[in-house]
């Protein structure tokens, strides 16, 4: 029992710094809309997993998460008061039409210099602190070009085991970028690893947004990437609900005659956890 | 000796750091207002496009740098999120450095906010039809539609009524894309009701619109009313009425009925006034006494704009008597209260037998008042006596005008015209005698307006007397709506405001006269002319009013051969004159033919039938555009250039002013005409077959009127033309307007007919129209030619994506009669298919003109107006047959 508690008592004190590591009052007046492009397996490197992410940033946070799911926590909060107030039977199937394909959202704070993470899905999100990224920015004077009418600029950088060449705009000064690319005097609208695996490139660019506060989902739990990790059982990345056991290709042969992909590519090579 | 150590250590490692070509700094960027530090802030140093480096300040808005002293930075931008930023052009580092730098915040912080109206817009754009809705734009004040088109961006209307947009005149206003009020839409826009129309349409491209203007389409802007479906205008109808022989006499009566008032307009014209009645309203229609030096008959440079006169043989002078009445009602219905009242005389008499006897005379009288309907003791008359007399044997002319204006209500506008030729006559002595007698002062305009051409006479005396008694121009002073202006060939006189008076005097003078003496009195002024030399004018102008400013303008009329000419003027203005505009500065070199005036001129040089040039010019004012029947203008902008076997330059500064000239007439001879980079020449040897490229004037607005000779007499000639229209609605949105001209022929040889269709639906649909007349074959006697008596029109399928289309048929058969004995029938066939996808608009309009013959076509003439033809836009085309029987 006192293990239990103490276990408690700490997860709550670190919610506490979780949350005060972002700013409740942050409130970011734009959307920058991502599509990502990610080739997950190696084996099928022309196979890229598509998907729209959406950058809310303010002079200090950002939050970076899928549209997709976006809309379906919008869905669900719904969905939720319906069922509380008893107009949808709970027996009956609650389908949301898109499921996301990632439902990690990010938060950066380039204050305290700190990055936070969201994974799981309602009602049970945990937060999960990472290590800031750092990344030394090699500005390219040469090379421009412009993306979404703005006048982007060259820069190129190393983070997680891949080199990105990036396009950021300083008509919109902010040091924010899509995902964990960040530093740069300008917003990066583009962003492509050299070995072509990924790629994010902004699609709109909205700044008459309804404000949207950047803070933690309510009710997180914070963790660590071990206790999240055991709490899923250390699932390996092939055991990702994303993934079907039978699509497996064991020795050549697969279970079913179509051949699935399998996410074996991480954005960061050098954490291996991250999953997209 | 602590800090002196840390000074050293500090001083070392700076000088190292500078010799390590590292330059290195900080500084911190705070807020302007609060002065707290700015984090998140992003400092750019920039050369030229290319960024060096930058940096980002922490929380507490510090920020560094670290660059190699080669790289150059020629500006540094400081800029965050919500703030404005900070532009430091060729930045000195280590000026920089350690230094505090304050951002201001964006004002433009809010969440933006949009509010949407629930009115509905104001402005519907589509194409080039801009219409706005006449109840977005009414107020409870307005009386009539005027009001509410003058609210209209980039319009604005004169008193006249005349509808300028951007500071042009409007090419015309329909109702209902129906051009029924021409040249006097002010009738309309003055007298319908807000409430009867429904939204009003600026068109400013023509060339989509309407196939009336043939000249200059792209500059003309039409406006459209489109009619209150609930309160739709009633029809409208004319009626002409023509007879003749061995003299024309036509007469047309136009009435249009509004909601509340009904406005009739009588037209009497007889004696080849104009070839169309209508025409013969047109205010700005300004006609040609034209020129025959071959056998000396000549017609000076006074014109009238009722009479349309060709240079035919003597014969055709004999008839040219005509005289011009028009009566312009306005009356309420069921009250039979006159608003308005126009009269107009014209009369032009030649006689031939008496060689050098030419008379003219016309009288204009425009009466207006506003009527007061609560007062039941109204009482107008306006009573004029117009008095002239020739008498060619004592050489001696006297006119008189009385007018005796008597009321019980203040007269709003009163306004008459008096005008006079007597031109080659042995006059010696020549007397006018104007007097008004006005009880009840004036509170808005008093214009009155008399001309007098006096060349070629043998004068030695004038005698002018205007405004006799008890006119005083200080009753205008008093009040600065009021204005007058009198006009006295070409004498201009007008009081704007309570403290300007424009005074204009034309004064022709040709030194063959040998005056003696030559007087004008005004009533403000007494100016006495001597031809002493050179010396022609030298005025004097007693100013006995409490005058601010002057205006005097002279023209001179010189008959003699100069090689250098400069014309002075001077005068004397006593008492309280604070401004004095003179313009008479004109300079004449023959040698080289090159005209430069800045001024009115006239000037008339070397000796007839060899060399001779009239230029006349008066500006007008806006006073004299009358777009409502007032068909009587005087003279006002002509070239003439007679005999002229050498090119001419003519560079003059006359180009704004053209937007008013109608025409231009050019005889026997190559003119060059250079108005600011653009020039055109043409050249006219024949008189007859002058014609003006069209292309060529389209930077001309003046010339948009292509002059031709115009024939137009015959020997006999009956005939009764009927034109009705009416609107008639449908379900869905869907509208047939009909107009059908119905035409009674009682005497041979001459018809009119017409039919107008129009229809207007949304959806495509092929149309057929069939048009016989039936009636003209039965009526026109000795006629066998019965080509345009049952011409038919059948079948006439359109395919397309065209939600609107409108047709406009217009057959005409009319005798042309042309010089002795040689009668001549012609065919016309105006056609114009103009489709636009924009306007959605399809018109097409053919009109014939023919005159019944035994004889078939002898001539055809194929002329194209146009060479361009695109998809969608086919310019007017005209087609000429002509014949010739011998009776």
């Amino acid at each position: 029992m006192p293990n239990f508690f103490m276990k408690k008592i700490t997860s709550f004190l670190f919610l506490i710094t979780v949350a005060t590591a972002i700013d409740a009052q942050s409130i970011s007046n734009f959307r920058v809309t991502y599509l990502i492009e990610h080739s997950i397996d190696t084996n099928n490197i022309t196979f890229k997993r598509r998907e729209t992410f959406a950058l809310y940033f303010s002079a200090k946070e950002t939050m970076f998460r899928s549209r997709v799911q976006e809309q379906n926590d919008s869905s669900m909060i719904i969905l939720e008061k319906k069922v509380n107030n008893g107009e949808i039977n709970t027996n009956n199937e609650i389908t949301l039409p898109i499921r996301p394909a990632d439902r990690t959202e990010y938060f950066t704070n380039n204050v305290s210099k700190r990055i936070f993470k969201k994974v799981g899905s309602r009602p049970n999100n945990y937060i999960i602190e990472e290590v800031f990224p750092q990344i030394k920015w090699t500005l390219i004077k040469s090379e421009k070009k412009k993306i979404l009418n703005k006048a982007c600029n060259k820069a190129e950088g190393i983070f997680g085991g891949r080199k990105y060449t990036v396009w950021y705009t300083t008509e919109i000064p902010t040091w924010a970028g899509p995902w964990k690319l960040n530093g740069l005097p300008g917003l990066i609208l583009q962003a492509q690893d050299t070995r072509n695996e990924v790629m994010f490139l902004a699609q709109e660019i909205n700044d008459k947004i309804i404000p949207v506060k950047i803070e933690f989902p309510p009710k997180s739990i914070s963790a660590t990437q071990a206790q999240y990790d055991r709490m899923i059982g250390n699932k390996s990345v092939i055991s990702d609900p994303n993934v079907k056991v039978e699509n497996i290709k064991i020795d050549g042969i697969s279970t079913s005659g179509k051949k699935r992909n399998i996410a074996n590519n991480p954005l960061e090579l050098t954490n291996g956890r991250t999953r997209f | 000796m602590y800090f002196k150590k840390k000074l050293v250590v500090f001083l070392i490692l700076f000088f190292l750091k500078s010799i390590s070509g590292i330059a290195q700094g900080f500084i911190t960027i705070k807020e302007a207002t609060t002065l707290k530090p700015v984090d998140n802030c992003i400092l750019t140093a920039y050369f030229g496009e290319d960024i060096i480096f930058y940096s980002i300040t922490t929380e507490k808005g510090v920020c560094s740098w670290d660059v190699n002293n080669n790289e150059k930075v020629d500006s540094i931008v400081i800029s965050a999120l919500g703030y404005k930023s900070l532009l430091i052009s060729k930045p000195n580092l280590n000026f920089l450095n350690l230094s505090v730098l304050l951002i201001q915040k964006n004002e433009q912080e809010l969440t933006p906010v949009t509010v949407k109206s629930k009115r509905q817009k104001l402005v519907k754009i589509n194409g080039d039809t801009t219409s706005y809705k006449v109840k977005d734009l009414l107020l409870p004040q307005d009386r009539n539609i005027e009001a509410v088109i003058a609210r209209i961006p980039g319009i604005t209307i004169e008193k006249s009524g005349q509808i300028k947009y951007n500071d042009k005149p409007i090419a015309g206003l329909t109702i209902d894309d129906d051009n029924i009020l021409g040249n006097k839409y002010a009738i309309g826009t003055k007298n319908i009701k807000p409430e009867d129309i429904d939204s009003i349409q600026v068109l400013n491209n023509l060339q989509k619109i309407l196939v009336l203007a043939k000249s200059n389409p792209s500059q003309a802007v039409y406006i459209n009313l489109k009619s209150n479906k609930n309160n739709i205008l009633k029809p409208i109808g004319s009626n002409a009425l023509g007879i003749g022989y061995p003299k024309n006499a036509e007469a047309n009566y136009f009435k249009l009925n509004l909601a509340k008032k009904i406005k009739t307009v009588t037209n009497i014209l007889a004696n080849n006034t104009k070839p169309s009645l209508i025409e013969a309203l047109k205010p700005q229609e300004l006609g040609y006494n034209s020129l025959d030096f071959d056998k000396k008959n000549l017609f000076g440079i006074y014109e009238s704009g009722t009479t349309q006169e060709a240079n035919l043989d003597n014969d055709f002078w004999k008839l040219n008597e005509s005289i011009g009445v028009t009566k312009n009602l306005l009356n309420r219905k069921n009250k039979h209260k006159t608003n308005q009242l126009n009269v107009n005389v014209l009369r032009h008499y030649t006689n031939n037998e008496s060689q050098l006897v030419n008379y003219f005379t016309l009288f204009d009288t425009i009466f207006t008042y506003q009527e007061n309907n609560k007062s039941n003791n109204n009482h107008h008359n306006l009573e004029i006596n117009f008095n002239n007399e020739l008498n060619k044997n004592n050489l001696f002319f006297n006119y008189k005008i009385e007018a005796n204006v008597t009321s019980n209500k203040s007269i709003g506008t009163l306004e008459t015209q008096y005008n006079s030729i007597l031109q080659n006559n042995n006059l010696t002595t020549f007397n006018t005698a104007i007097s008004y007698n006005i009880i009840k002062p004036i509170k808005e305009n008093l214009i009155f307006k008399h001309g007098s051409n006096l060349q070629h006479n043998n004068l030695k005396e004038i005698n002018c007397y205007n405004f006799s008694s008890p006119f005083d121009i200080k009753n205008f002073i008093d009040s600065p709506t009021k204005a007058m202006e009198q006009f006295y060939d070409v004498k201009n006189y007008s009081l704007e405001s309570s403290t300007q008076l424009i005074y204009e005097s034309f004064v022709n003078i040709n030194t063959t006269y040998k005056f003696q003496t030559l007087h004008l009195n005004g009533y403000t002024n007494q100016i006495e002319a001597l031809t002493n030399g050179n010396k022609i004018y030298n005025p004097t102008l007693k100013n006995d009013n409490k005058l601010n400013a002057i205006s005097h303008r002279l023209i001179t009329n010189i008959n003699k051969k100069f090689e250098n000419f400069d014309f002075d003027c001077s005068f004397e203005l006593i008492n309280n004159t604070k401004e004095i505009l003179v313009k008479n500065q004109n300079k004449l070199k023959f040698e080289n033919f090159n005209f430069l005036y800045q001024s009115y001129f006239n000037y008339k040089v070397g000796k007839e039938n060899n060399i001779k040039l009239n230029i006349a010019k008066r500006q007008f004012t806006e006073d004299d555009y009358l777009p409502l029947l007032n068909p009587v203008l005087v003279n006002y902008r002509q070239i003439r250039i007679n005999n002229w076997n050498f090119p001419i330059t003519i560079n003059n500064s006359i180009s704004c002013d053209f937007n008013y000239v109608k025409s231009l007439k050019l005889f026997f001879g190559r003119v060059s005409i250079k108005k600011e980079n653009k020039s055109f020449n043409f050249i006219s040897n024949d008189l007859l077959n002058s014609t003006v490229n069209q292309s060529v004037l389209q930077n001309f607005p003046a010339f948009s009127n292509s002059y031709s000779a115009s024939i137009f007499c015959s020997k006999f000639w009956f005939a009764l033309k009927t034109r009705f229209s009416g609107s008639i609605s449908l379900n869905n949105n869907k509208s047939i307007n009909i107009q059908n001209n119905q035409v009674t022929n009682w005497v041979n040889n001459s018809i009119f007919s017409q039919i107008n269709a129009s229809k207007t639906f949304n959806e495509l649909l092929t149309v057929e129209i069939s048009y016989n007349s039936s009636n003209s074959k039965s009526t026109i006697e000795n006629s066998t030619n019965t080509f345009a008596n049952n011409l038919s029109i059948t079948k006439l399928s359109l395919s397309g994506k065209y939600s609107q289309l409108s047709y406009n048929f217009n057959i005409q058969n009319n005798r042309i009669e042309m010089n002795n004995q040689k009668p001549s029938s012609f065919l016309n066939i105006n056609g114009d298919i103009r489709l636009t996808p924009i306007e959605s608009k399809f018109s097409f309009y053919i009109s014939c003109l023919n005159i019944t013959n035994q004889t078939f076509f002898s001539q055809i003439i194929a002329q194209p107006q146009s060479q361009q033809v695109s998809n969608y836009l086919l310019r007017p085309f005209q087609l000429v047959f002509g014949f010739e029987k011998q009776f």
